[in-house]
């Protein structure tokens, strides 16, 4: 069962970089700097380290632009923050790995880089972790909320998001990172929740912790997705059903991408294919169906779908 | 004099009219602060309160990082003041447009940008993105407020501008567009009517300067009511849509003739659903027309039926004088010589 940790825990703000604009990391800087300062008047942190891994093909940060943003940092101050450039592509997983052996902190925040944290958003993460069963929060992200499910009393969720989540360390030490062998983008989160989950934690959602998320709708209503989204999903959906024991979702996932007629999931099947003829698919995970949730093509019921 | 070639700097101001309840605008304001472009002045206006709720606003504005609150303007409504929170708004912004949020809605964060980007297209128009509207449910955990989405984005507003569509459409909230602060502001100091404001406003500005459309999702109305639900439309939308379209003629609005008489006279075209129980009879009108036409063009068959009978067979040979005469006629025509020859 988890330990509760004593006294007030220290944080690690994560942000992985992949070609993202100067503008838009200090702008989410600002806003994690005055969280913090808000948490930190409530006791709900202690100290804070900032930080930023990059997975651009060129650093995203010159020198005087890292010193620029720390300068900017008036509550948490420039030492908080430190700038890693990974000089290869890691995907999310990859490098919030590497971001988790730079620190010791008590707990981590992962927050993507087109996010902006409001004011209460670190407390009220913080206010979800007083019960040391819970293992990973997940913040409200707006203007689109996810649309799945989670116990209104509770909190108590199939996974959470890694756009915005808190995690214990605890969890990270008990279970490793992220699964960067098999999550190069998407469904990383997931996977991670499932298994804090089959660990013992509970994954919890704090619907008054909002972050606001740079996702976008097209005139149809429905979420603006990139070709690299379309690749990267498809080749995370196959690989979530293999590790997540589903033989039957897997199989009908893997002809309906064949058959979509759309170039990127022809090469994610291809992709896939190949892993499993030289053997380098994960182990297979909760063969009972504990905590693995596959409904309709999602992994939680939802209250409702954007692509309805 | 100014070079219509160059249009003017563009800047934008973001006008949150709301009630002394703080916490219906901590997203709104949220959203504002997450912008690609935030290079804009914020005015947030509150309607009645406290002086307590007052300072509770401008603290939740201090709570954000000072680059974005030192561009919040927090101003309380003066109760004696017979003017709207939006009129307020306007009367108080520098900027060139300004745009109107509601309490609990919230923008994408290209919303500034996409009108930033598109003011020199728009020239001196007003600029509209679409809207798009989620029903939500409100609850409380603990002593907070939560918001809950409940369905997936609509779009129930008319997209761009139709006078006609306008006119016959309820009340319209000013989501979604940037106005040209001049024009808004000669209309909103001739002293609209709060409920047909947003309404009026739009038609005004529509017709004054016109309007741009930048085919962007670049505003999320959320609701508590079924998205895309029809608002209420009673008696007093009307007398104030009525009372509205008074102040705009006394602004000397450019209509056609007749269009503002045949609104305010009109017990027909008053409301939506007086025009969708007029549409009805006409329907049944058509119907009624449509089946007399065909009883009409059956009996037409049927007298065809007869005179192709009447010239059938037996009558054929009761007319042959008179067809070797019409035939002795139609050579005579075609060779006036022949009948005189020997």
């Amino acid at each position: 069962m988890p330990e509760q940790a004593a006294g007030v825990p220290a944080l690690a703000v994560h942000v992985v970089l992949f070609r993202h604009s100067v503008d838009s990391v200090a702008t989410l800087l600002r806003s994690v700097d005055r969280s913090v300062a808000h948490a930190q008047d409530r006791r709900a942190i202690e100290s804070v380290v900032l930080l930023i891994g990059d997975s651009s093909t060129r650093p995203v940060l010159t020198p005087d632009q890292l010193a620029g943003l720390q300068e900017s940092l008036t509550h948490c101050g420039p030492t908080s923050l430190a700038y890693h450039y990974f000089d290869q592509n890691r995907g999310s997983a990859g490098g919030n790995n590497d971001l988790f052996r730079r620190s010791d902190s008590d707990l981590v925040l992962i927050i993507n880089p087109d996010c902006y944290a409001s004011p209460s958003l670190l407390s009220r993460l913080c206010d979800a972790m007083s019960d040391p069963g819970v293992g990973i929060v997940e913040a409200r992200q707006v203007p689109l909320e996810h649309p799945k499910e989670f116990d209104r009393r509770t909190g108590d969720t199939s996974w959470a998001s890694g756009s915005c989540m808190l995690i214990r360390r605890a969890v990270i030490d008990r279970i490793g990172g992220f699964d960067e062998d098999s999550f190069f983008m998407y469904c990383d989160d997931v996977d991670l929740s499932w298994r804090a989950r089959l660990a013992g934690y509970r994954v919890v959602y704090q619907p008054t912790a909002c972050v606001f998320h740079d996702k976008r709708l097209d005139p149809d209503g429905q979420i603006v997705a990139g070709e690299a989204e379309v690749y990267y999903s498809a080749e995370a959906s196959l690989m979530m059903a293999w590790k997540w024991s589903n033989a039957d979702l897997l199989e009908r996932s893997r002809q309906e991408l064949l058959h979509s007629g759309l170039e990127a999931h022809r090469r994610a099947v291809d992709a896939f294919d190949e892993r499993l003829e030289r053997d380098q698919l994960p182990s297979r995970l909760d063969p009972e169906g504990r905590v693995a949730q596959f409904v309709r093509r999602n992994y939680a019921a939802h209250r409702f779908g954007y692509d309805d | 004099m100014t070079d219509p070639t160059q249009p003017a700097a563009f800047s934008l101001a973001a006008l949150v009219p709301c009630g002394p309840a703080s916490t219906r605008i901590s997203e709104t304001l949220l959203s504002l602060a997450a912008q690609t472009s935030p290079a804009l002045e914020i005015h947030v206006i509150v309607e009645g309160g406290s002086s307590s709720e007052l300072r509770g606003l401008q603290d939740l504005v201090g709570t954000f990082d000072e680059d974005f609150s030192r561009r919040v303007h927090v101003a309380a409504m003066d109760r004696f003041d017979s003017r709207t929170a939006v009129a307020v708004g306007v009367a108080r912004s520098r900027a060139t447009h300004v745009a109107v949020l509601y309490p609990d809605d919230v923008v994408f964060a290209h919303w500034s940008e996409t009108f930033r980007v598109n003011a020199a297209r728009a020239g001196g128009r007003a600029m509209a993105s679409l809207v798009a509207v989620q029903a939500v449910d409100t609850w409380t955990r603990g002593d907070l407020r939560a918001v809950t989405t409940i369905g997936r984005p609509r779009f129930p507003d008319p997209m761009g501008f139709d006078l006609m569509e306008h006119l016959l459409s309820p009340p319209l909230l000013l989501r979604g567009w940037a106005l040209p602060r001049q024009v808004a502001y000669r209309f909103l100091t001739a002293g609209l009517p709060v409920v047909a404001e947003g309404w009026a406003l739009r038609l005004a500005v529509a017709l004054s300067c016109g309007v741009l459309e930048t085919g962007e999702v670049t505003y999320l109305g959320r609701s508590s009511q079924p998205a895309g639900g029809t608002p209420a439309v009673g008696p007093e939308w009307e007398s104030e849509r009525d009372a509205a379209l008074e102040v705009l003629d006394r602004c000397g609005l450019t209509l056609a003739p007749g269009i503002l008489q045949s609104m305010r006279g009109s017990s027909t075209y008053a409301t939506v659903r007086r025009l969708e129980e007029e549409l009805a009879a006409l329907r049944s009108q058509l119907q009624a027309a449509e089946e007399e036409g065909r009883s009409l063009a059956a009996s037409e068959a049927a007298a065809r039926r007869r005179e192709t009978a009447m010239v059938s067979s037996t009558s054929w040979k009761a007319a042959a004088p008179l067809r070797a005469l019409g035939e002795a006629a139609r050579r005579l025509r075609q060779n006036p010589g022949a009948e005189r020859r020997p």
